[in-house]
């Protein structure tokens, strides 16, 4: 009998219920909200979905699964930690991006910079609450509202925090129509929010052609920290824009984007055990999260009312919350608001510049705190 | 929570530092596309004044710039024969100004485009979708207003 409870006992050690933890359920919890705006609500569904689902996952207790050599650890090892899947995105990205807007306009990259206004302000806060400089800089980008570029910088600086910054981005970039409509109408005037713009030219195809090139020589040598991301991005958009290999491109837009989401998503999840995860500083970037995203909004509304003091042909300061990268969605929000104020009013075209402006612009923060810090 | 010394105004410097240096960078490549669009704009009109004044913009007749990238070259960069030329000038500006006639919006009017080697007169289906009306903010209202669906 005794023989019986003695192999009873070790055949219970190794199930998952004797190890499942509070911490676990929390855990469960914060997978099955996740998996609620996704499916539900659909905030980035492509992205929150496997992310909570990762994150569910990986806290059920006794799983191999993120073990070294364990599947979630093999996809994260090779996927993120080394540097992969954020790049590979970036490719697909640059081949889904229209610079059209922006070479036509661009005086918007100006906006983009502008809108990283809130990066570093979060930076100066998260250090004053403890956290060190490489954590700190990877908490601040999240205002850029970039995914790959968040990933991208916290695997740099502080591959620890790479789960609740992903999460924080992602989950605020889904809330780009409840978080800046309120930060846009509290800094403009009815009057400022119904100015006009005028058509952008036409751009030829050589222009943009041109494009990637031209920014990648500049950016390559002023900031070589973050080439292997804007290098994809550019090799992407020249794909697209030569025209030349469609096959390739449209690999790069559809089946590759989609394959590296899914793992992106797993493996982001996956870093998000309960002992990872549930502590004060994953809270705290949170908080400082949605700061920063405000910040970031207000930095791009007001660097475009600042350029109204010089520039003849007024822009209209709704646009600059395009400046943070959550592309097309906050410029899809620019033109909502447009629309709101003035209904003759088509802002979706003027805000697509600055919005892939903050691209490259955040970007080139990440691309400055990871020359800084590393 | 881990601490460090932190000299701030080292800190401070650096950050301001690098903030500057996003707007340096992304004002250079402002600068640089102006400078690179100043320079495609006056090679194009140079080479369509060398070309005896063919290819003129015509875009007020609501014509998509693409008539006026492509009217006044031949294919592989060699003139077309003048006869022809003129012939499919003249062709052209009747279809623009039908076109024009036949409709109120300012759509894509057919237009010239070089085609394997070949000149070719775009139809209005190809010609739309070369200048996608619903792509532009300003023209998709009266596209949209005329019955028509974005694709």
């Amino acid at each position: 009998m005794e023989d019986f409870f003695k192999l009873l006992h070790s055949v219970i050690l190794t199930t998952g219920v004797i190890h499942l933890t509070t911490g676990h359920v929390v855990m469960w919890l914060v997978a099955f909200f996740f998996l609620y705006l996704a499916v539900k609500k659909q905030y980035e569904p492509l992205l929150l979905l496997p992310i909570g689902f990762g994150i569910f996952l990986t806290n059920l207790p006794m799983a191999p699964l993120m073990g070294k050599g364990e599947l979630f650890w093999i996809f994260h090892h090779y996927g993120i930690e080394w540097e992969v899947i954020p790049c590979v995105i970036f490719l697909g990205l640059g081949v889904m991006t229209d610079f059209g807007p922006m070479i036509a306009n661009p005086k918007s990259l100006l906006v983009g910079a502008g809108a990283q206004l809130g990066v570093f302000i979060t930076f100066l806060g998260t250090i004053l609450c403890g956290f060190t400089l490489k954590e700190a800089a990877s908490v601040g980008i999240i205002g850029g509202a970039d995914g790959p570029t968040t990933i991208y910088l916290t695997n740099a600086l502080a591959p620890h925090l790479i789960g609740p910054n992903a999460l924080a981005a992602y989950s605020y970039m889904s809330m780009v129509p409840l978080i800046q409509p309120p930060v846009v109408r509290f800094l403009t005037t009815s009057r400022e929010r119904s100015i006009e713009m005028r058509q952008l030219r036409h751009v030829s195809r050589f222009e943009r052609i041109l494009f990637p090139i031209l920014a990648s020589i500049l950016i390559g040598l002023i900031i070589p920290a973050i080439m292997p991301l804007l290098g994809m991005f550019a090799l992407g958009n020249f794909m697209r824009e030569t025209g030349v290999v469609r096959r390739l491109s449209n690999t790069a837009e559809h089946e590759l984007m989609n394959i590296v989401t899914i793992f992106l998503g797993i493996s982001v999840g996956a870093t998000m055990s309960a002992e990872q995860f549930l502590n004060p500083k994953s809270l705290l970037i949170f908080g400082f999260g949605i700061f920063d995203f405000i910040l970031c909004t207000a930095g791009g509304v007001l660097t475009v009312k600042l350029m109204n003091l010089f520039i003849r042909e007024k822009m209209n300061p709704i646009i600059g919350a395009a400046g943070v990268s959550a592309v097309p969605m906050s410029a899809r929000v620019a033109h909502a608001l447009g629309r709101e104020s003035n209904p003759r009013n088509f802002l979706l075209m003027h805000a697509m510049a600055p919005n892939v402006a903050g691209v490259i612009g955040t970007a080139a923060a990440a691309g400055f705190m990871i020359a800084m810090f590393k | 929570m881990e601490s460090e010394v932190i000299n701030w105004a080292e800190v401070l410097v650096a950050l301001a530092l690098r903030l500057v240096g996003v707007f340096v960078v992304l004002a250079f490549l402002m600068v640089s596309i102006q400078i690179a669009g100043a320079l495609i704009t006056r090679a194009r009109q140079g080479r369509v004044g060398a070309e005896g004044g063919q290819g003129k913009d015509t875009s007020k007749g609501g014509v998509s710039d693409h008539a006026s990238e492509t009217a006044g070259t031949a294919p592989n960069g060699a003139l077309p024969d003048e006869e022809t030329a003129a012939a499919i000038a003249l062709a052209l500006d009747g279809l623009i100004r039908e076109r024009a006639a036949a409709s109120r919006i300012s759509g894509p009017a057919p237009f010239l485009a070089e085609r394997n080697g070949a000149w070719k007169i775009l139809g209005r289906q190809e010609a739309l979708h070369r200048d996608a009306p619903w792509k532009d903010p300003m023209r998709r209202r009266a596209w949209t207003l005329t019955g028509n669906r974005e694709p």
